[in-house]
């Protein structure tokens, strides 16, 4: 996309998220995509760290959580508004982020999705085992909403400024910053690192900081996503913020499609939404996913949104021919 | 002064010898070729120099700047590029992409200003493009800017690999067997073109096999042998050499 | 000192489970380059379908060793030879998000099929905790010790002695030279992840009557044994059993002196820290690429 079609898409995307509440949504609805936007956002910086940098990270919701506790906490214990609590919840998500990214460096493979998944199980411990900072197994319950503008922010039907909005704007700003990294330097550098890595360092490449990079931009993402995600729900507790949370985002991900943020939308509405039509088999949920995941990975692996844009291009120049053959 | 000083250099691969006591001093603006039969050391001396693998003994000067312990992304920068034996293109990159990956270190643009698309990161972008389409003219591959790498023929890849290389501005440029692959045509074309590149101020260093190729390009030569020096020189002094005659007629016979 | 015996024989009976569940990793390892994600949760569905087995079915003991084995083989050669092993042909990733998707796929198995609660799994042989000599040791912790010791002689048995065994070993290590001497690679592969499995199934029986039998334990218990195979270098059988045992003690001490909420964090930080120190060593799969 170049220039005025891109300015375009985002302009259009601005207004499509603040007109969608109130296009006829049940305020029920709007509390489901409010939740989608919130885990887009965290499927979004995984998508960079295992899609982009090729780094796979079992643990994300580690840092979905870091978000979460200390937004909440801030805001009850230290009375802090909710943007600084937010903006350092997100801070301290992407600093614990940089330290699993260096540690990261010395692992590939089927050892770095280990050592990511034990990460991920040493902090739901922490949550559970530090009661004075987690509030421990009972978690922190009566987080507030969030003033902006001096109304609050929530998803009740009076509400002009809601959460949802919240969500989206943030999943969209998210989308945006990495969209111009991906389309310049970032982008290709990563691209690279992941074909050759030797190629790349021996063309000046800093694979270390690259990587590290990739890692701190998806911990601040999720970090940013738990931040909203506490003044949504306005209960946090451990048993949120485990590994079947981060191999859920992991589902959300592979599913979507890798490296495209338009994948994560895909597989975080996928997850979201779709199991909200089928309730009366929830239980059957996350089988159907994990079987869903292992037929994209045999079938599909770039996803559905790798489909979708292939079959797209497919019908694109199948029309172009035609046009050409009746001219 | 030399560009770049060897001393002593050794390196053993847990307990084979690679390298031993090899010394050697390029001069600025020369054409080093290195020779010498498989196995003789040659692609593990361009590791150490290009720090991809750490000497185990020695020391490397560049410059006046010692090498030993640089990681490879900041020798790079301090000016001294590498090819590969066999090219190592970035397959899932366009042709003009795989260069602008080399012209990054000379981008002014930072992670911050790129998040938000600032004035600089699109005129840095800009540059970046235009210095490796510069480049690409200069190997005769502008045509294939936008193919994808891996359509390239094996001539054009390593085509592509030296434009990547020179558009990181080296000083000193290290040829892996830039020939390999290449019908006589070729190699001619590549004569001319390896020369140009030293005309522009680069000093070269050149693995190669087709001795001929190697004494009508090079100033001087250093054949190694089982990691070892043997001979170092001119070359028609080192053609001359017996030990060298020794080695390469080993080689042949063995 | 009674506590410190104490701690170590059910250190050790815990520690023998750890190694057979790593001695899975082991196999399917070196079989197949693939480290099973699903492992943990393959030995959870053992245990279950042996409750069924025992309970519902009313078969004896030491048939439903034998059934829960067989049926649990067949499950893991079916997972490598439709799923896992089309995905390795792949890159690493898609290994990787396979073995996940299995993962997955038998831990919600057991929630949906059996029940999420936690179920109690009767003992080999009552709950009665023997005296010796002043320690006091469940019954359990004796065949727990007792049934891994003739597993892993079978196993020792097995793989030196038999024309098999030896195959199976040349496959996994050799497979070019394995398939030019007329051994077929592949249904190694199967055998050594039906033995994998099966192993599985006889951990997770063994180690119900302790803990329970449900799903919520398979993470737990793929990360214990993965911890066991890493600490003796999984590419070598008797390392992974001393890993298992030296893992168990280390737990039980940690329970023993330390607190029990903590005991998980410091397996998982041990597996960071040991992989940290020796990132190649131990699998030597990250050999740098020749130059």
């Amino acid at each position: 996309m170049e220039g005025a079609k891109r300015t375009a898409f985002w302009i259009g995307m601005t207004f499509v998220i603040a007109a969608a509440p109130f296009l006829g949504m049940e305020a029920y609805t709007v509390q489901i995509f409010t939740l989608a936007g919130i885990y887009a956002t965290v499927a979004l910086g995984l998508s960079l760290v295992l899609g982009n940098a090729g780094q796979i990270s079992l643990g994300q919701a580690a840092f979905f959580g870091i978000g979460a506790y200390v937004t909440a906490q801030l805001m009850l214990k230290v009375g802090l508004s909710f943007v600084v609590a937010l903006a350092a919840g997100g801070c301290l998500a992407g600093v614990v982020g940089i330290s699993l990214g260096y540690l990261a460096l010395r692992f590939q493979g089927h050892y770095l999705a280990m050592v990511t998944l034990c990460f991920g199980l040493i902090m739901q411990i922490f949550f559970l085992q530090v009661p004075a900072l987690t509030g421990g197994a009972a978690g922190i319950t009566d987080i507030p909403s969030p003033q902006l503008f001096g109304s609050a922010v929530d998803n009740s039907p009076g509400s002009w400024c809601k959460t949802f909005h919240l969500a989206w704007f943030l999943f969209l700003g998210m989308a945006w910053f990495l969209s111009n990294l991906l389309s310049l330097q970032t982008g290709r550098a990563l691209a690279a690192l992941r074909d050759n890595p030797i190629a790349a360092e021996s063309l000046g490449l800093n694979v270390s900081k690259h990587k590290v990079q990739a890692f701190a931009i998806s911990a601040v993402l999720a970090g940013l996503a738990g931040g909203v995600y506490c003044v949504h729900t306005h209960y946090i507790g451990p048993e949120i913020f485990g590994v079947g949370a981060s191999l859920e985002f992991l589902i959300m991900v592979v599913v979507g499609g890798l490296g495209r943020p338009m994948g994560a939308v895909a597989g975080a509405l996928l997850l979201t939404v779709i199991p909200e039509f089928i309730r009366a088999y929830e239980e059957y949920r996350l089988l159907i996913f994990s079987m869903v995941l292992m037929a994209v990975v045999l079938v599909a692996p770039e996803g559905l949104w790798g489909l979708v844009t292939a079959v797209y291009r497919r019908i694109k120049s199948a029309f172009s021919r035609e046009s050409e053959t009746s001219e | 002064m030399s560009i770049l000083e060897v001393e002593d250099l050794s390196k053993n691969f847990g307990g084979i010898l690679a390298l031993l006591d090899v010394s050697f001093e390029v001069e600025p603006g020369s054409i080093f070729g290195v020779i010498g039969p498989n196995g003789a050391g040659k692609t593990t001396l361009f590791n150490c120099i290009s720090g991809l693998e750490p000497p185990t003994r020695g020391r490397m000067r560049f410059k006046g700047a010692a090498l030993e312990g640089m990681p490879p992304h900041r020798i790079v920068r301090k000016g001294i590029a590498r090819t590969f034996q066999t090219a190592r293109l970035f397959l899932h990159l366009s042709v003009l992409q795989n260069v602008m990956v080399a012209r990054h270190i000379h981008s002014r643009s930072t992670i911050l200003y790129d998040l938000v698309r600032l004035p600089r990161a699109r005129r840095e972008e800009q540059a970046c493009r235009d210095d490796a389409l510069k480049y690409l003219e200069m190997v005769g591959l502008l045509d294939l800017a936008d193919k994808s790498a891996d359509q390239l023929t094996l001539s054009q890849a390593r085509h592509l690999e030296f434009a990547r290389a020179l558009a990181t501005e080296p000083k000193l440029l290290l040829l892996d067997e830039p020939c390999a692959g290449m019908d006589e045509r070729e190699r001619e074309a590549l004569l001319d073109l390896l020369t140009g590149i030293q005309r522009l101020g680069v000093t070269l260093m050149v693995i190669e096999h087709d001795i001929e190729f190697v004494v009508n390009l090079c100033t001087d030569l250093l054949v190694l042998n089982f990691g070892s020096p043997i001979a170092r020189g001119r070359p028609e002094e080192v053609q001359r050499d017996e030990t060298v005659l020794a080695a390469y007629l080993g080689d042949e016979l063995g | 000192m009674t506590d410190l015996f104490q701690f170590l024989v059910s250190g050790l009976s815990i520690g023998s489970i750890y190694a057979l569940v790593g001695l899975g990793y082991y196999l399917v390892f070196i079989s197949s380059r693939v480290i099973n994600f699903a492992h943990g949760a393959l030995v959870q569905l053992g245990g279950v379908i042996a409750l069924s087995l025992l309970v519902s079915w009313q078969l004896s003991y030491a048939s439903v060793f034998l059934v829960a084995m067989f049926i649990m083989a067949a499950v893991g050669i079916l997972f490598d030879r439709l799923l896992v092993g089309p995905a390795r042909r792949g890159d690493v990733l898609s290994g990787i998000l396979m073995t996940i998707g299995g993962f997955i796929f038998f831990e919600q198995a057991i929630y949906v099929f059996w029940t999420k609660d936690e179920l109690m799994f009767p003992s080999i042989s009552g709950e009665q905790p023997l005296d010796l000599m002043g320690v006091m040791v469940v019954p359990q912790a004796i065949w727990i010790l007792g049934i891994t010791l003739l597993i892993l002689a079978i196993l020792w048995l097995f793989f030196s002695r038999s024309l098999l065994g030896s195959a199976m070993m040349a496959a996994a290590e050799k497979p070019e030279a394995a398939l030019l001497m007329g051994i077929n690679v592949r249904s190694m592969t199967s055998l050594a992840w039906g033995l994998a499995t099966g192993l599985a199934a006889v951990a997770g029986i063994l180690i119900a009557p302790i803990t329970f039998a449900g799903g919520s334990l398979s993470t737990e218990m793929g990360i214990k044994g993965f911890v066991a195979a890493i600490l003796g270098g999984i590419t070598r059988a008797q390392g992974v059993v001393v890993g298992g045992l030296l893992l168990g003690v280390i737990e039980a001490l940690t329970t023993g002196y330390v607190s029990s909420g903590w005991k998980d964090a410091i397996s998982f930080t041990l597996l960071i820290v040991i992989l940290a120190a020796r990132p190649q060593g131990l699998l030597g799969t990250t050999q740098r690429e020749k130059v």
